[in-house]
């Protein structure tokens, strides 16, 4: 009796184990297969955003803005003319309806249930405190129409997806970016070394 | 083998008294953590239905996370309006596609009152994008019009052409009530599961109406002035509470928040809704993970309960498990019989348990409702739930195994000699 119980413990064991590795397997070949039919996405720069030999107007010529102190008002109204000059910032045409690869920092704009479906995509960290806001070609306003999870406020991200440059009526630069995106992962900070 | 199954079943039957606290110590634990969990979820979903489609939110400068509270769900109190000058400037700027302005301060019978305009009902979004609609009547028009949510209608039992007095103050205080001039429901909202629900709306200038002859809360004495005369004055509001804006380009937020913030007429500030949540959910993130801990926690005292009765009774069932060994089950047949025990009492506890929350969430989620605007929802077995049921169940077995093995160590070495 205690050998058809041994047995019948045994066989259960290692139908469970054959039944797991079937699942894995499975799920290892359809992994392998999305990989390889994934579409090719260029990786940019933000600076790829603003368009080659575009400079600002010089509005800090002859101002000395190591001297400024917080709250200085011409250090405050050197900061508005840069914003006005910024408002005209322009978008790189020849992006539009590529498929590009991007890192940069997210804002998720809604939520349902800790999934993201719009978010922005910022180029430097902090830009919803006291720094000045970015302009409207180093803004990216991603949709993805697979639901994100686990995104943060300020968290890293690597974006996959289509760009497409639109144009809208707004008083802080008419061309804007806007990303569909196709996947993304998780972007590691390297580890800052204490030299410094 | 099934005669001993009969057997072990007859025992157990025996034992029912002590059996049945040890499953109820299961569904306690159980009911614990399946709560913590879907209570936590719900909340977060419930917070972020409330919000979303807003850009920005616009008020009297302090602290972000007050304004949001307040603002969207009427929790707390403002610290300082903003001008009703700034609202307009606002509204009129180019990047602004819709803006809704608020203003709270009364409650009628416990449910807060906001002001504001019909631009609320037209822009407004509650959960995936929908609008607001209307399950009676229309949105209001005159002065005293007022439209309620659905949990207003349901509780007070109100309908379309139900007159309604308003009282000054969140709660309602002797003296406090704006009794001469009463308004009339002409619109029902449909359910949104935000704290809309729970809303009485008027119009901004009814809002201003009743505080006409008003100063510092309280009626002046030898002013009155009656319902039917306020229509003849100016009743465009001086200030409002906040602001909700729709932006034209959604990545311009940054841009109108800095716009807000540098605004020189008054001290203002705009906030992004889903940045302040996560900052909310961050300071609550740490009650939230302790109240987890103390979830499993009464779980592991479940089991140590379990363990504990079950290796306590194998004194008292010596000779019982002689007989066993008498009738043929070997030393592994003991352990696998008092294994199953575990799992069967750890099953059932379980079973109860899941059965029990999702008839005991409805309830709490009644009570939220009326009181917060939060609505829960029901029982959802997720891969969360599903994996720490499973931890449970697990954690049952495992713990029922001590008794076993002590058990398969007394029959091998009793053999059918028990010491009684």
């Amino acid at each position: 009796m205690r050998n058809v119980a041994v047995r019948n413990l045994c066989c259960g064991v290692l139908l469970v184990a054959v039944l797991a590795l079937a699942v894995w397997a499975g799920w290892v070949a359809w992994e392998r297969y999305r990989a390889a039919n994934r579409p090719l996405f260029h990786e940019i720069g933000w600076p790829d955003l603003v368009p080659a030999g575009w400079t600002p107007p010089d509005v800090l010529r002859g101002m000395n803005v190591n001297r400024y102190q917080d709250g200085d008002p011409e250090a405050i109204d050197a900061l508005a003319r840069m914003k006005n000059a910024w408002a005209d910032a322009p978008a790189v045409k020849a992006l539009d309806g590529r498929l590009v690869r991007i890192a940069g920092y997210v804002i998720p704009l809604d939520r349902e249930n800790d999934e993201v479906h719009e978010f922005l995509l910022l180029p430097y960290f902090g830009a919803c405190i006291h720094v000045p806001p970015p302009p409207s070609n180093q803004i990216i306003y991603v949709r993805s129409k697979a639901p994100l999870e686990g995104m943060m406020t300020m968290d890293t991200f690597w974006v996959d997806g289509t760009l497409q440059v639109s144009t809208t009526d707004s008083p802080w630069g008419q061309a804007g970016y806007t990303l569909q995106a196709y996947d993304t992962q998780h972007y590691e900070v390297p580890a800052q070394s204490n030299k410094s | 083998m099934p005669g001993i199954l009969s057997l072990a079943l007859r025992s157990a039957w025996n034992r029912r008294t002590t059996l049945a606290f040890i499953v109820a110590a299961m569904v306690l634990a159980t009911i614990l953590l399946l709560s913590v969990t879907q209570a936590r979820r719900s909340l977060h979903e419930s917070f972020s239905q409330a919000v979303n489609g807003t850009d920005l939110i616009v008020g009297a400068r302090g602290s972000n996370v007050q304004l949001l509270l307040y603002a969207v769900f009427h929790i707390g109190d403002a610290t300082q309006n903003m001008s009703w000058a700034s609202a307009q400037k606002l509204a009129r700027h180019p990047a602004v596609a819709w803006s809704i302005p608020l203003s709270l301060g009364d409650s009628h019978r416990g449910f807060p009152v906001l002001a504001t305009s019909q631009a609320y009902f037209e822009h407004l979004q509650v959960g995936h994008g929908e609008l607001l609609q209307f399950s009676q009547g229309r949105m209001f028009n005159d002065v005293y019009d007022a439209v309620i949510g659905s949990e207003v209608a349901q509780r007070l039992g109100y309908a379309v052409g139900q007159r309604i007095t308003l009282t000054h103050g969140a709660v309602a205080m002797p003296g406090a009530a704006h009794a001469d001039k009463p308004f009339r429901v002409v619109g029902v909202l449909a359910p949104t599961g935000t704290p809309v629900d729970r809303t009485v709306h008027i119009t901004l200038a009814g809002m201003e109406a009743i505080h006409l002859d008003w100063q510092a809360g309280a009626p002046l004495p030898g002013m009155h002035i009656s319902a039917e005369a306020a229509r003849r004055f100016d009743l465009t509001p001086k200030t409002i509470t906040a602001q909700l804006l729709g932006l034209k380009r959604r990545s311009d937020v940054f841009a109108m928040q800095r716009a807000v913030a540098d605004e020189a007429a008054e001290p203002l500030m705009g906030v992004l809704p889903g940045v302040t949540l996560d900052q909310l959910w961050e300071l609550a993130g740490r009650g939230e993970q302790v109240l987890m801990g103390l979830a499993w926690v009464v779980a592991v005292a479940g089991i140590a309960g379990m363990v504990a009765t079950l290796l306590a009774s194998l004194q008292a069932r010596r000779r019982e498990l002689a007989i066993l060994r008498a009738v043929g089950a070997g030393p592994w047949e003991i352990l696998a019989l008092l294994g199953l025990e575990g799992l069967g009492v750890t099953l059932a506890g379980m079973l109860l348990g899941v059965l029990l929350t999702a008839s005991l969430l409805p309830l709490m989620s009644a009570w939220l409702e009326v009181h917060y605007g939060i609505s829960l929802a029901g029982l959802s077995l997720d891969v969360t739930s599903v994996t720490m049921l499973a931890l449970l169940l697990a954690g049952g077995v495992l713990g029922s195994l001590i008794p076993g093995v002590c058990a398969w160590r007394m029959s091998l070495s009793e053999g059918l000699a028990p010491r009684v």
